[in-house]
């Protein structure tokens, strides 16, 4: 039952971050929505990834929407008839849940995996850096790319 | 009762991928909708941050279900990682068209229409 309520909470957490007025309020709700994946991960037994998922998503992108929110003031508000498409969130929500119960359920089995995977018991961080050591190259690559963006943006313009 | 009781227990638990699955769908289908709907540039990229947090979970019960969680855990900490400077870029861009523009409404980007 624990389970269940925690996939409830994130689907309410996700919904409150997607309608709310403020966006500073959004973005509390995107790091409760951060908090509640954390404990789902504690919960399924991996908790490295919880530990990167709360200090991470549930804290710096939370103080970077934060802080940009701030910064911008009356941007973040809502657009012209923005507001009016988005309060039918919920209901679009409940349909398409409806829909997709109806129609998936009757395939559910077809999730059951054909054979559990008995591999050889690796720790997270030998597989990372020993099976998966391209995809931390392209992480590092990503870094770099993103900070010369960042330099970009908000570099100092020289006076002509 | 006791049927109810067993059916709960047996429904309501970790191993039930089904429900996982159901969940990180929905999770998927909020965002998207934040993404189509949302005319302000930061509720579009807030909608991407819930899009990616269906995704990660989607990945997490996959691999909590065949047994391999340690591969799951390593490819979500990659994920967050590359997250974050998605976000960084995307908060970046949105602080320069609101200085330029003044506002963060996606339908007065038409400088590049053709």
């Amino acid at each position: 039952m624990i389970h269940l309520a925690i996939l409830i909470s994130m689907v309410l957490t996700s919904l409150f971050a997607a309608m709310s007025r403020s966006f500073i309020y959004a973005a509390m709700w995107l790091a409760l929505l951060s908090a509640t994946v954390a404990v789902a991960m504690f919960n399924m037994g991996a908790p490295w990834a919880a530990v990167f998922e709360l200090s991470v998503c549930a804290g710096l992108i939370t103080v970077l929407f934060a802080g940009t929110a701030s910064m911008l003031g009356k941007g973040t508000k809502y657009a012209q008839n923005e507001r009016r498409f988005m309060k039918y969130l919920p209901l679009g929500l409940l349909v398409f849940g409806v829909c997709l119960w109806v129609i998936s359920y009757p395939y559910a089995d077809l999730l059951k995996p054909s054979q559990i995977t008995q591999t050889t018991p690796m720790m997270v961080g030998d597989i990372i850096w020993q099976l998966r050591y391209k995809d931390l190259i392209g992480q590092i690559c990503m870094f770099v790319a993103g900070v010369l963006m960042v330099k970009a943006f908000f570099g100092r313009v020289k006076d002509e | 009762m006791n049927e109810i009781l067993n059916f709960s227990a047996r429904f309501f638990t970790p191993d039930n991928l089904y429900l996982d699955w159901f969940t990180a769908v929905l999770l998927f289908f909020i965002g998207v909708y934040c993404m189509a709907g949302a005319r302000n540039m930061l509720r579009t990229l807030l909608g991407m941050e819930i899009s990616s947090k269906g995704c990660m979970f989607a990945l997490l019960s996959a691999g909590y279900t065949i047994g391999n969680i340690d591969f799951a855990q390593a490819i979500i900490m990659i994920m967050i990682g590359i997250e974050v400077v998605i976000v960084a870029v995307g908060l970046g861009l949105i602080i320069r068209s609101y200085a330029q523009k003044g506002n963060l409404d996606v339908l007065d980007l038409k400088n590049l229409r053709g």
